[in-house]
């Protein structure tokens, strides 16, 4: 093989890479789900469950409306996070936030 | 036409380069099993409770292992025990640093409570896991009493 059938056999190959990372890089794109909780007592923790739908593992973003933060635990299986409540005095329970999660993988919400 | 198949060679071998260091991003090959790392050791609570301060902080470190200089995409979690009854938010975790190849999570513990044995010391046990789209190692490492 001559070096212009190399490099034609080089580029053949490139293209189909591009083609498999354009294809693979379009899963960057992160499903949103949301789901609403109620503290119900001072000092309340919810824990908030995304179960992926093929069962693995996964990067996602939470956030949550204000006087409450997200902290994420070790969970196999999609991911899990604390919700805790941000200010120690002030607002009265029970009260309702609504928390928004984007992930790279399909799932569902479980609030416990 | 004439052409410079050295130059067109060395074009294709940068491109090809350069995608192999794109790879982190298909997220189709996001790792399923997490890179984890354990702390255990005493740590002290001498100081007045009420004045926030930091407790105790740690530091977890993600570096990937495929030898790609580049930050990784990771999500860190972190659990200790025993967990601090109520109001969680005594627990603080963010990104501090990203280096060549790695990123780093901190972990600070404020100083609002009497915690975890209700005396002024204690044993405990941090659980830390990275979830990252390249294999990597996690360690974790107290950063400061």
């Amino acid at each position: 093989m001559n070096c212009e059938n190399q490099i034609s056999a080089i580029r053949d190959e490139l293209k189909a890479l591009k083609e498999v990372f354009a294809r693979n890089a379009s899963d960057l794109i992160t499903y949103t789900y949301s789901t609403s909780f109620t503290f119900t007592k001072s000092g309340d923790v919810v824990t908030l469950t995304f179960i992926s739908e093929d069962g693995t593992n996964t990067i996602a973003s939470v956030g949550v409306e204000e006087n409450a933060y997200c902290r994420r635990i070790p969970y196999d299986g999609g991911a899990r996070w604390y919700i805790v409540p941000s200010a120690r005095f002030g607002e009265s329970t029970p009260y309702t936030r609504t928390v928004v999660v984007r992930s790279m993988r399909k799932g569902r919400l479980v609030i416990t | 036409m004439s052409r410079n198949i050295p130059q067109d060679i060395r074009k294709i071998k940068e491109e090809l380069k350069a995608l192999k260091s794109f790879q982190e991003l298909p997220a189709g090959q996001l790792a399923t099993r997490a890179a984890t790392a354990t702390w255990q050791g005493v740590i002290d609570n001498t100081n007045p409770i009420g004045v926030y301060s930091i407790l105790a902080a740690f530091e977890m470190t993600f570096v990937r292992t495929d030898g790609i200089r580049k930050p990784p995409l990771v999500d860190f979690a972190f659990l200790i025990s025993p967990q601090i009854p109520n109001r969680r938010n005594y627990l603080r975790g963010n990104i501090v640093a990203t280096g060549v190849n790695s990123v780093t999570y901190r972990i600070t513990i404020a100083n609002l409570v009497w915690w975890p044995y209700d005396t002024s010391t204690g044993t405990i046990t941090i659980d830390g896991a990275a979830y990252s789209s390249v294999p990597g190692a996690l360690s974790i490492e107290r950063v400061f009493s």
